[in-house]
């Protein structure tokens, strides 16, 4: 009896069946995404310069300083789009965001590189995001539930888009 | 009679294996837990961002780069890739990088190709002004980037182009295909100074604890030790609970 338990045991065991680790996934090229923000007929480049106090508010919102000095960005009459990158738990994910009249229009992941929690990829996630501005305190105005097993690339999606309206904001006192 | 002799035998039997098993996994329970709960925690505790430095850790993860590192010089700088960390010197300064295809000195820039990115950073400092990617870029995997008459010129599948002297756009440029990169040998300090920081970047404290969870850091025999551990506490509770029914009547 005991001794059937423990076949049993082995053969239920999940190492068995499981799967190795994923490399990078390219969901949407960068370039595309940002084509398809402007309906095919992307405006010119902009470069948005961190510097001063600009950086600063970019370190609190990231929890770390930003790594570049500046960021290319596409603005056009009151859309912009943006391509950010962000270390989830320890690979950058490319991430794509399209602000309206300061609000997230679109939150989309472009380039998944760990090797769990490319959930935050799903439409039921990114959605939540869609119609969100700063607060005061630089805060999403939305709730963005989170999700299990993916918690830092959740984190980073959040810090990331909290970024792009802050940057847009920044990019129409230009 | 000979029923009720021959049920208390039987769960005199289960209470001897629930025992058995309780004890011999009270210790990886114990490991677990702590284990689990730490994960838990570990964004507040930055598990992700500590890295191990140990050797022996290291040593036992077998941390070595699968393929040979590529480096090549641009100016003073030695930029080396191994696998997708890149390095200027012994800095490193980006992640997720493809292949080393050239770049220059420009002003204040020091430029670095990949063949998928264009990075620009600071020549005094190294620090990354901005790093350009296809959405930036004119298109193609780059097959080379040089400088000359002080314009930034890439060749890439697409054609050939030079860039504005912000490195903003990029035009086409009808010229000769540049000169792909020359590879250039490592010296040894540099090398190990390199692999250090790439071995200890590649293994988090989050990975440790996690393995440790899952029973990986002793190998896939150890993923499977874990599978029995947690097949013996379902074991536990289904004996627990069938022992608690057939518990006599207090």
């Amino acid at each position: 009896m005991h001794f059937i338990l423990f076949i049993l045991i082995i053969l239920l065991s999940p190492s068995l069946w499981e799967n190795t680790a994923r490399a990078e996934i390219v969901y949407q090229a960068p370039i595309e995404f940002v084509s398809e923000a402007f309906s095919g007929t992307p405006p010119e480049t902009s470069l948005l310069i961190l510097s001063g106090e600009r950086r600063k508010t970019a370190a609190k919102i990231l929890d770390h300083s930003p790594s570049m000095i500046r960021v290319r960005y596409w603005l056009k009459n009151n859309l912009s789009a943006w391509v950010l990158e962000e270390i989830g738990k320890s690979k950058p994910i490319t991430a794509g965001f399209i602000i309206e009249d300061g609000y997230i229009k679109d939150v989309r992941i472009l380039i998944y590189r760990e090797s769990h929690g490319d959930e935050v990829r799903h439409d039921f996630f990114t959605k939540q995001f869609d119609g969100s501005t700063l607060d005061s305190d630089m805060k999403l105005t939305k709730t963005v539930d989170g999700i299990s097993g993916a918690t830092l690339s959740v984190g980073a999606i959040k810090r990331l888009s909290t970024l792009a309206l802050y940057f847009d904001k920044e990019a129409r006192k230009e | 009679m000979k029923k009720k002799t021959g049920n208390k035998a039987k769960i005199k039997s289960w209470v001897r294996w629930h025992r058995r098993i309780g004890i011999f996994f009270a210790l990886p329970a114990i490991l677990l837990s702590i284990t689990g709960i730490l994960l838990n925690h570990s964004g507040f505790l930055k598990l992700d961002k500590t890295y191990i430095t140990n050797s022996s850790i290291l040593a036992w993860y077998g941390m070595e780069p699968s393929s040979s590192p590529e480096a090549i010089s641009i100016g003073n700088n030695t930029i080396t890739l191994i696998e997708n960390l890149l390095y200027v010197n012994e800095k490193r300064v980006l992640e997720g990088a493809k292949g080393l295809t050239g770049g220059g000195e420009l002003n204040k820039m020091l430029i670095v190709s990949t063949k998928d990115s264009v990075l620009l950073l600071e020549k005094d400092t190294n620090n990354i002004i901005e790093k350009l990617g296809s959405e930036s870029l004119p298109g193609g995997d780059i097959i080379s980037s040089s400088i000359k008459d002080n314009k930034y010129l890439l060749d890439t599948t697409k054609g050939r182009f030079s860039a504005s002297p912000e490195i903003t756009n990029f035009l086409t440029n009808e010229r000769e295909a540049l000169p792909k990169a020359n590879p250039t040998s490592i010296s040894k300090e540099l090398l190990e100074t390199i692999l250090h920081d790439w071995r200890g970047r590649g293994l988090s404290l989050w990975r440790i604890i996690l393995d440790l969870h899952s029973g990986k850091f002793f190998g896939s025999i150890g993923t499977f030790i874990a599978d029995i551990f947690a097949m013996s506490l379902l074991f536990l509770v289904a004996t627990g609970f069938y022992l608690w029914r057939k518990r006599p009547p207090v």
